[in-house]
């Protein structure tokens, strides 16, 4: 197996779809708004997948709720964002957790019933008021103990309902003041103010998955971004104590350049020798 | 794949059995507890 998450051109498999999987071999797939029109689609394509690789694959979706939502109305329902729990958590603790764990449950069983095995959630990102908005409403609260104790209930909820949670985006990223698709952060805090940042993920630790941010913590590596940090992984794995499965935001994402999505389309390209598998890997490379 | 990621991988993968089967209860429970946000 390649140890990618590959995304798909449109609603069905493409001949040259299939004819570069099958070499490939990823991991898994991820699926974004245009591979989702309707639920039996959905579950068409996600079986397909699963036919092509001959065995049962993770198929992730990044379906939060509020505005970031790969399964839209009508055909889905429509989930809160996170932060709606975190204003009821101000008033009734123990009523918000209930409620997270609820919302949980019902992405699993939405989610599921299309094929979908893995939701790239929660987000368990501290909010800060310097932050930019590409967390905002996403992240639960400004508290770290309140972000720890909502992102768990979500994660139970998602476990409860047969789906496999990430959380994301680790060490944290609610400091970063730029957003990551489009250029690099680089947070500046002192170690002894990221420690607020890490205490979600460190209490989440056992967790399945993890995804990394696409941030510079100057304080602990100041050339490279959490994610290609040999430095920040050993926090991640000693520090914080996160054991599981590690994953990379998107590749695509401006924050890391070209390079990366390079090095994996050329991971791709070693298997593919077929004229009909670079025809794919020229567009995947775009 | 690293064999730890293997693991890893396999570890994550060990769906777990889903314990409910009714979407429009758990949003219906949901909501009714959401309705307690003032405003």
């Amino acid at each position: 197996m390649t140890p990618l998450f590959l995304g798909l051109s449109g609603s069905v498999l493409t001949a040259d779809e299939r004819a570069l999987f099958v070499v490939a071999d990823p991991v898994g797939y991820i699926l974004f708004k245009r591979n989702c029109l309707d639920p039996a689609q959905l579950l068409a394509l996600t079986e397909s997948l699963r036919v092509l690789a001959g065995r049962d694959l993770p198929i992730l979706i990044d379906q939060e709720g509020g505005r970031v939502a790969r399964l839209q109305p009508p055909h889905w329902p429509v989930f809160p964002a996170a932060a709606r729990f975190g204003a009821l958590y101000n008033i009734a603790p123990l009523t918000a957790l209930e409620a997270a764990r609820l919302n949980g449950v019902a992405l699993a069983m939405t989610l599921r019933a299309s094929g979908v095995t893995v939701d790239c959630l929660p987000l368990i990102d501290v909010r800060s008021d310097v932050g930019h908005d590409i967390i905002g409403d996403r992240a639960f609260a400004s508290d770290p103990m309140w972000v720890s104790a909502m992102g768990r209930a979500t994660l139970d909820g998602l476990r409860s309902g047969g789906i496999v949670g990430v959380i994301k985006h680790i060490p944290g990223h609610g400091r970063a003041t730029v957003d990551s698709h489009l250029e690099l952060p680089v947070v500046t805090a002192s170690r002894a103010e990221l420690e607020s940042d890490f205490e979600p993920f460190r209490r989440l630790q056992a967790a399945p998955m993890a995804m990394t941010a696409h941030v510079v913590y100057t304080e602990l590596d100041a050339e490279r971004c959490a994610t290609l940090s040999p430095v920040v992984i050993d926090v991640i794995r000693s520090d914080i104590g996160f054991d599981g499965l590690l994953m990379s935001d998107d590749l695509g994402m401006a924050a890391l350049g070209d390079s990366w999505r390079r090095a994996a389309t050329s991971r791709c390209t070693a298997r593919a020798t077929s004229r009909r598998c670079r025809r794919s890997l020229a567009r995947l490379g775009r | 794949m690293t064999p730890d990621a293997e693991r890893r991988l396999a570890a994550a993968m060990a769906w777990p059995a889903p314990e409910y089967n009714d979407l429009d209860l758990a949003i219906a429970q949901r909501d009714e507890l959401l309705a307690h946000i003032p405003g």
